[in-house]
């Protein structure tokens, strides 16, 4: 006896109760659609079973997969292209048991998009099946990328399906600068600045990020020369992918073909996740730009391999999106060569980190470090008088603030990377004209002249009429006490009282912890709390960042209350 | 406007924010008014026949149970009552209880065809989180009206406060529940002659308005996904509709339908709040209430809803 046999009559002496589920005919349950169609269904059941049911298919989440089209990616959005981009878009007739026909595949706004197609419309799509659209972004086109590509399936009563597709174009700036007069670069914030007629401040930054511009000379001949010529007369309104030169390094061996990763040394240069960058071989032609998509410690990964093969000795930058601002000056040298200075305004947000290693004095950071002093240093003083002339009388002059901004300059110059970036952080910090910062005036401002003990609060100083003249008021109440030993001590004046003509008695905030003697001193100045004066910096790039470079700013000194308690109000 | 997310600070500040939201997806509303018996306010809108009302209610409630609670109701018609909360065929107020402001975010669902719904999450602290709503069923059948009103009520008591499966706390289409909390889940499906008819989830198998629904349940449903609906090999998890259905007598069922761009979904692998594409459809994933909560704290295990976030 075979057992499937005997199966039926297993349990009940009857018939199967449930016949075996019925083959799917393919049809959507609907739970996706609108309404699904529902209604009595009479479902096939034996005679003996007195009740009669009604059912409908129940959604599943099959229905969330299935049974209908998928377009995927359905927004393209490229970015920078600044080479040539392959994208694929898959098209899948997820119908379990329907065959589709794609009518038309078309591609509106598509000027340098070459769209390859699986095959020629009308495209038979069979259940389940999927086809794969080749797009591919060229650098020749409107400098805006905006273009749809959308598919029809007209015969089956769907709504047009659109991909998006969006982006840029840029183009690299491939000439390499004339280092004998150096790459200047400027770093613009802006501030707007309220001040009270007793110069009490506030400063507001309307810039999250400083607009930043790079200024260089090349040298350009031979078909570079013409090159140049062109790209500046067909493109010059359109972004560059600009070249940060101070930060370029050459590779170091040799990258084949295809790789996604450069060997080199990212640390402290301009390179971004996101960003791009730029390999230049031996001429301006020999040049490609990438995305970077996870910078390592000796390495940065591309987001798609190189196009071309890169040797030792190619020279690789970071690269910032820029515009020319304003059209190059071309000098002619001779027939085949021309030097041209070119301006560029970077066209995205440069962010910095701020300094984060500085001493701290009453919740601002102190800028201790020496300034370069091969140039002259002016430092001035920047009073609001007020001046009433009508013109026959005598001159009628208030002074409303009873104060003195003291200004004094400031220049930095920086040897490398570490010392370039301290230096960017330290303009960073200032943001402009609207952070301020402690600034010693580097000079031999007070002279002690008898021992202190570490307990005591009370300096005796050589007279220079501190008591008289200063008043305690700021920008020339707080001291920076330098020892020979290396330490440094900032404190607060808080009394001054001349005890002849030779010996000034000041008092501190707080003791120093040290004994004192004044042969230990190597130097006591001012300490001034200020802010930039101007809102705009310049870096002068003497070599690429392994070498030299300037940067000089002025600093103007702020009432800015800090954390000490406020003085009682004179009677 | 389909999806939107906002902040609040407290449930009123919610019902303001939801009116606006409403209004942004189609919703009539009806008025916004204080409860004169409760400190709160209630939110009463539209769209086509679903008519619905979220009410907040800052007092009240007990350490199981904590206020501030943002209830709904469903009800035919809209009457501009001196109390709000007294409508025509109106259902009994489901609530999402400890609705503690200020919100971490909330994020609103809703649609006007071809169903219309309001889902609403709040995420009350992070990785915590609410759920509440109306719509209209994808209904299966003739089911009259097929408007549906929901809440989260957890059991805030110790011993049970950790335990995802445990039937004091009653989640939105889920029936494993005792008496303990009001239920949380009302369907309103009128026939055999009486109107309104409103199903809820119950404790009582003998109840003739009680409503299946879940998945915590051994008979629940959807019980199988809740232990099979997550592949270890690809770390995703289908999302399942949540089936509702209405007893006959007899011990016969019928199913009534499933809520609109609502799923649920097992969380094992994805994170509160993740957005995970589908095709071309956006879904985003939240637990119950709150991921493999630490012992001590709500734990409502890899429970999730996804909702689809439609354009």
């Amino acid at each position: 006896m075979i057992w499937p046999a005997l199966w039926p009559l297993t349990f009940s002496g009857q018939g199967d109760y449930f016949k075996s589920p019925p083959f799917w005919n393919g049809q959507a349950s609907g739970a996706l659609g609108a309404e699904p169609g529902f209604g009595p269904r009479a479902a096939d059941v034996p005679g003996f079973v007195a009740d009669r049911r009604v059912g409908a298919s129940q959604a599943m989440f099959g229905d969330d997969f299935f049974d209908r089209i998928h377009v995927e990616p359905q927004v393209l959005n490229l970015g920078n292209v600044s080479s040539v981009q392959h994208r694929a878009v898959r098209v899948w007739n997820a119908y379990r048991a329907r065959a589709l026909t794609l009518t038309d595949a078309n591609l509106s706004g598509g000027e340098g998009i070459v769209l390859t197609a699986p095959g020629a419309a009308p495209l038979p799509f069979a259940p389940m099946s999927e086809r794969t659209w080749e797009i591919a972004v060229g650098t020749d086109g409107p400098p805006v990328i905006s273009a749809t590509l959308s598919f029809r399936f007209r015969f089956d009563g769907f709504d047009a399906i659109a991909v998006v597709i969006t982006g840029q174009r840029v183009v690299a700036w491939a000439f390499a600068p004339d280092w004998s007069r150096g790459v200047l670069e400027r770093l613009a914030w802006k501030t707007d600045i309220l001040t009270s007629p007793t110069q009490v401040e506030q400063r507001r930054g309307l810039r999250s990020a400083p607009r930043r511009s790079f200024e260089a000379t090349m040298i350009v001949d031979g078909r570079e020369r013409v090159l140049l010529d062109l790209a500046v007369f067909g493109w010059g309104g359109r972004t560059w992918a600009l070249p940060i030169w101070p930060d370029v390094q050459w590779l170091s061996s040799e990258h084949a073909l295809g790789v996604r990763v450069i060997a080199c040394d990212p640390s402290q240069r301009d390179f971004r996740v996101g960003g791009l960058v730029q390999l230049r071989g031996k001429t301006a032609f020999d040049v490609e730009v990438a995305e970077v998509e996870v910078i390592g410690a000796v390495s940065i990964t591309l987001r798609r391999p190189t196009t071309k093969v890169w040797p030792r000795g190619t020279r690789l930058y970071p690269v910032r999106t820029a515009r020319l601002a304003e059209p190059p000056k071309v000098t002619r040298l001779t027939d085949q060569a021309a030097s041209v200075s070119a301006r560029f305004d970077v066209v995205e947000a440069c962010d910095w980190p701020v300094i984060t290693n500085a001493p701290m004095y009453r919740g601002y950071p102190v800028l201790a470090q020496r300034p370069d002093e091969t140039e002259r240093l002016s430092n001035g003083w920047q009073r609001a008088l007020l001046t009433l002339d009508n013109e026959f009388g005598r001159l009628f002059v208030l002074d409303p603030a009873d104060w003195a901004a003291p200004t004094q300059g400031h220049q930095w110059r920086m040897h490398g990377r570490a010392e370039r970036s301290a230096v960017r952080s330290w303009l960073y910090t200032l943001r402009g004209r609207q952070q301020a910062v402690w600034r010693p005036t580097h000079a031999d401002d007070l002279t002690l002249v008898a021992n202190v003990a570490g307990t005591a609060t009370a300096l005796d100083v050589a007279n220079v009429g501190l008591a008289r003249f200063a008043g305690l008021r700021p920008g020339r109440r707080d001291v920076r006490i330098e020892l020979r030993g290396g330490q440094a001590f900032h404190r607060r004046i808080t009394a001054a009282v001349a005890l002849d003509d030779d010996i000034e008695r000041l008092t501190v905030d707080a003791a120093l912890g040290v004994d004192m003697r004044p042969r230990d001193i190597q130097r006591i100045s001012f300490l001034v709390l200020s802010r930039g004066d101007s809102d705009e910096a310049e870096i002068e790039h003497h070599t690429d960042s392994g070498g030299a470079a300037d940067a000089a700013i002025v600093l103007r000194a702020v009432r800015d209350p800090d954390t000490d308690t406020p003085a009682p109000a004179p009677a | 406007m389909a999806y939107a997310t906002s902040a609040a600070n407290d449930p009123n500040e919610l019902l303001d924010k939801l009116r606006l939201f409403a209004q942004s997806s189609g919703w009539s509303i009806d008025g916004l008014r204080d409860r004169p018996a409760n400190a709160g306010k209630a939110l009463s809108l539209h769209a086509a026949n679903v008519y619905a009302t979220f009410v907040s209610q800052l007092a009240g409630g007990d350490g199981n149970s904590p206020a501030p609670f943002l209830g709904s109701f469903g009800h035919t018609g809209y009457t501009a009552n001196p109390n709000p909360d007294i409508q025509a065929d109106a259902s009994s107020i489901v609530w999402a209880n400890y609705v503690q402001g200020p919100y971490s975010a909330v994020h609103f669902f809703g649609r006007t065809a071809p169903q219309p719904y309001l889902h609403i999450v709040l995420e009350t602290q992070a990785g915590t989180f609410k759920h509440f709503g109306t719509g209209r069923l994808i209904t299966a059948g003739v089911v009259n009206s097929g408007q549906y009103i929901y809440g989260n009520q957890w059991y805030y008591s110790a011993n049970y406060i950790n335990s995802p499966d445990s039937p004091y706390h009653s989640i939105a289409f889920d029936d494993t529940y005792y008496n303990y909390t009001a239920p949380c889940t009302r369907i309103r499906a009128d026939f055999e002659g009486i109107a309104p008819r409103w199903h809820a989830t119950s404790g009582d198998s003998n109840d003739a308005r009680r409503l299946l629904a879940g998945w915590r349940g051994k008979a629940a449903p959807i019980n199988l996904l809740k232990d099979v609906g997550h592949s270890a090999l690809t770390g995703r998890a289908p999302g399942q509709p949540l089936w509702c259905a209405v007893p006959r007598g007899a011990g016969l069922f019928s199913d009534v339908g499933h809520p609109p761009d609502m799923r649920f979904i097992r969380l094992d692998s994805y994170a509160p709040g993740e957005e995970l594409s589908l095709g071309t459809d956006r879904w985003k994933v939240f637990p119950v209430h709150r991921k493999n909560g630490p012992p001590g704290t709500p734990n409502s295990g890899v429970y999730g809803y996804a909702y689809r976030i439609t354009e």
